[in-house]
This record gives C-alpha cells, sequence and structure tokens, in this order.
C-alpha cells in the first residue's frame, strides 16, 4: 500500500484543488454549495412507515442496498429528521397523524411519497377511508411510482432529492 | 355430529322460537324470531348446554338490505328494508359451527349485546356499529373501532353516499389522463380526447 492518493467526491462547483489529506486539507468553497454539500449527505429519514411500501422501506435501509452509504440513516424521532418517507396507504385517519409528524419535523424539511397508494390513492383510490395522496396534507418533494417501489427506486428518490438539496440556495431559503 | 343432527336439535329445544335455515346451506343458521326477547336466551343456552357447548364466538357479523324491487323498472316495496345481525358460534367438543342471526328493522337496528356472554364479542359489535350502524343494547363501550371519531355515517350501508371533503381533505382525485388532456389543450390547443381542434374547428364529430 504505497498509493497514498485519496480521492473524495464533491460538487464540481467545490474547487478542490488545495484539498490534500496530508497536510490538514484546504477546500475553497462558496458558503451555499459547502452546506448543500454536507445537507445533501446527511439526509436523516424519520422511522415511519404505514403499509407494505415500509417493508420495501425497512430493505433499502438494510445492507443489500444499503442507504447509509448516502448517509442517510433512520431516526426514531421527527425532531431529528430532515427527511419524512410516506410508505404506504394513507387512511383519513393516519393522514392527520402525519400532518402533526410533518409540523414537528425542523425545517428545512423534505418529503418523499413512496409507491401509488400515496402517490394518489393507488389501489385504493375507490375507498371510503383512504386519503386520495400524501400531498392533500403535506407538499411533497419526490414521488416514487411503483406498488411496492424496488429498493433500486427508492434509492433513486433519495439520489434526486440530493440533487433537489444541492440546487438550492440554502441561506437565501424563505427569507421572505 | 352433522348439520342436520344439529338442526334438528336446535329446532326441538328451541321449537318456534327459533326459524332453522335450509339443511343446503353450507353453515347451518338460525334466525331468532324475537331477538329483543329472546337472543341472550338462546345463545347462552347454546352455550352453557352440555349437548351444544358453543363456548367460542368466532364472530359477528352484519348485513345491510334495503328495500329491492324484485324485477327492473318495478318500484321497490315499501318499508325500510332489513339488517341481519350474525353471531357465528364453534363448539370444540362437538366440532360443529352454528349461525345465530337476528332480523333487524333498518331504521332503528337494535339488539341485545352479546358482550356479556362473551367477551370477544366486544370488538367484533364495535366494528359492526362502525361500518353498518348496528345499535347493541348493553354493549359496555359502543364507540367507533376503525374510522375516525367524527366520521359521519356507516359506510358499508347500501344508502351511504361519500362527502366531498373530510376535515377540509378532499376526496376525490383528478385521473391522469384528464389531467393530461387538460394540459394538451391549454398549451397547444388540441382536444385529443374529441379527436380534432379545440379551438373553433368543429369538423368530424359534430
Amino acid at each position: 500500500m504505497t498509493d497514498t492518493k485519496t480521492t473524495v467526491a464533491v460538487p464540481q462547483t467545490i474547487d478542490t484543488s488545495y484539498y490534500s489529506p496530508k497536510d490538514g486539507g484546504i477546500i475553497t468553497a462558496n458558503t451555499d454549495d459547502f452546506l448543500n454539500w454536507v445537507r445533501a449527505n446527511s439526509m436523516w429519514y424519520m422511522l415511519f412507515g404505514l403499509a407494505c411500501c415500509a417493508i420495501e422501506l425497512m430493505q433499502t435501509g438494510g445492507p443489500r442496498a444499503d442507504l447509509d452509504r448516502f448517509g442517510a440513516v433512520f431516526r426514531a424521532s421527527p425532531r431529528q429528521s430532515d427527511l419524512i418517507i410516506v410508505a404506504g396507504t394513507l387512511t383519513y385517519k393516519m393522514a392527520s397523524r402525519v400532518k402533526i409528524l410533518y409540523d414537528q419535523m425542523p425545517e428545512p424539511k423534505y418529503v418523499i411519497s413512496m409507491g401509488s397508494c400515496s402517490n394518489c390513492g393507488g389501489l385504493f383510490e375507490q375507498g371510503y377511508s383512504v386519503c386520495k395522496g400524501v400531498d392533500k396534507i403535506i407538499p411533497v418533494d419526490v414521488y416514487v411510482p411503483g406498488c411496492p417501489p424496488r429498493p433500486e427506486a427508492l434509492t433513486e428518490g433519495v439520489m434526486k432529492l440530493q440533487e433537489i438539496v444541492k440546487r438550492e440556495r440554502f441561506l437565501r431559503r424563505k427569507t421572505a | 355430529m352433522d348439520k342436520k343432527s344439529l338442526l334438528e336439535m336446535v329446532s326441538a329445544r328451541f321449537g318456534d322460537r327459533i326459524e332453522c335455515g335450509p339443511e343446503a346451506n353450507p353453515t347451518p343458521f338460525i334466525i331468532v324470531r324475537n331477538p329483543q326477547k329472546d337472543l341472550l336466551d338462546i345463545v347462552k343456552t347454546l352455550r352453557d348446554d352440555s349437548g351444544f357447548s358453543f363456548k367460542y364466538l368466532a364472530t359477528v357479523a352484519a348485513t345491510d338490505h334495503p328495500p329491492v324491487s324484485e324485477k327492473k323498472g318495478e318500484p321497490p316495496p315499501p318499508g325500510p328494508g332489513h339488517q341481519f345481525s350474525t353471531a357465528v358460534l364453534k363448539s370444540y367438543e362437538h366440532g360443529t359451527t352454528l349461525m345465530v342471526k337476528a332480523k333487524l328493522d333498518r331504521n332503528n337496528p337494535h339488539v341485545p349485546s352479546l358482550a356479556g356472554l362473551y367477551g370477544a364479542a366486544i370488538w367484533h359489535e364495535r366494528e359492526q356499529y362502525d361500518l353498518l350502524g348496528v345499535i347493541y343494547d348493553g354493549h359496555p363501550d359502543l364507540r367507533r373501532i376503525m374510522l375516525p371519531d367524527d366520521w359521519t355515517g356507516h359506510p358499508l350501508r347500501k344508502d351511504w353516499t361519500e362527502q366531498d371533503n373530510y376535515r377540509g381533505i378532499q376526496t376525490t382525485r383528478e385521473s391522469m389522463h384528464d389531467i393530461f388532456a387538460r394540459r394538451v389543450k391549454e398549451t397547444e390547443g388540441y382536444d385529443f380526447r374529441r379527436g380534432g381542434s379545440a379551438a373553433g374547428e368543429e369538423t368530424a364529430e359534430s
């Protein structure tokens, strides 16, 4: 092991020409890009599932799909979460609970709607007790189709969300 | 014990207080003629008598039967229709199953609760109250069990209609096809659902 060269995945806009692990390391970047880089790679999602999609959500967090490699780990409290993945059939009775959980999350917060049921009601579109889409309750950033989506699809959804986060002007967000 | 001898036994025991279902029915059933007066007594006997020993309540179900016209186009028969509340009893000792039905007035569906005889009836009867509106007299805790407490109506009744919103949440959703058609019409002026241009040119169909 003589080769000590290390590569670090950073966004294009961050200048890493000064980066060297040997002498402590310096990164020049603009503040927004740097913050977004940090935020996008630590999307902690809430430990929250509603139906069969939650099984796929568990698989995605498991060792094979391994959502942890994107810095996304689950937190068992909405107060520590950046992201809520609404995984499964949303009934009207549960809708008010989801709204409470969403309101308890600190800003900035993101929502992934996982599976047909939470996208639009899905299989239960004609049902009397099922809410026809979670976007009638809370704003959704990424919709993941499928019934249920495979772990790869949910991973793709998280990566799309990372792209959204990286495009944001975080320090100027919601100043109005 | 087979179905035939069970029905004979039950009918010999209770006489004209009940009406026996047809023997061809997969599960034998009896209909209690006057549930307000007799239901609890009959079920208690079925539970405690060693000849029956129906010690296990499998489920409590209910059905809704509004008046239906016999032929298409004819007006339905007068009256509010009826509901059935059905208790399914099982006996481990004899390996038998028996359904005990009570016919109720659809406008005022009161029936005595079995919760005093079988603890398992508490949740089953709450479910039937929630979805069909059957009122079990003497039930210790008759609340909704699955739907929210502020829900209006009982959704498995045939005449139940969905409200257009629940707590301000809209209960319908525009279909993807309609959204797509509307956007195409707005942006390009092409009504592809009608196979022609939306603006002015009423050509083929009109």
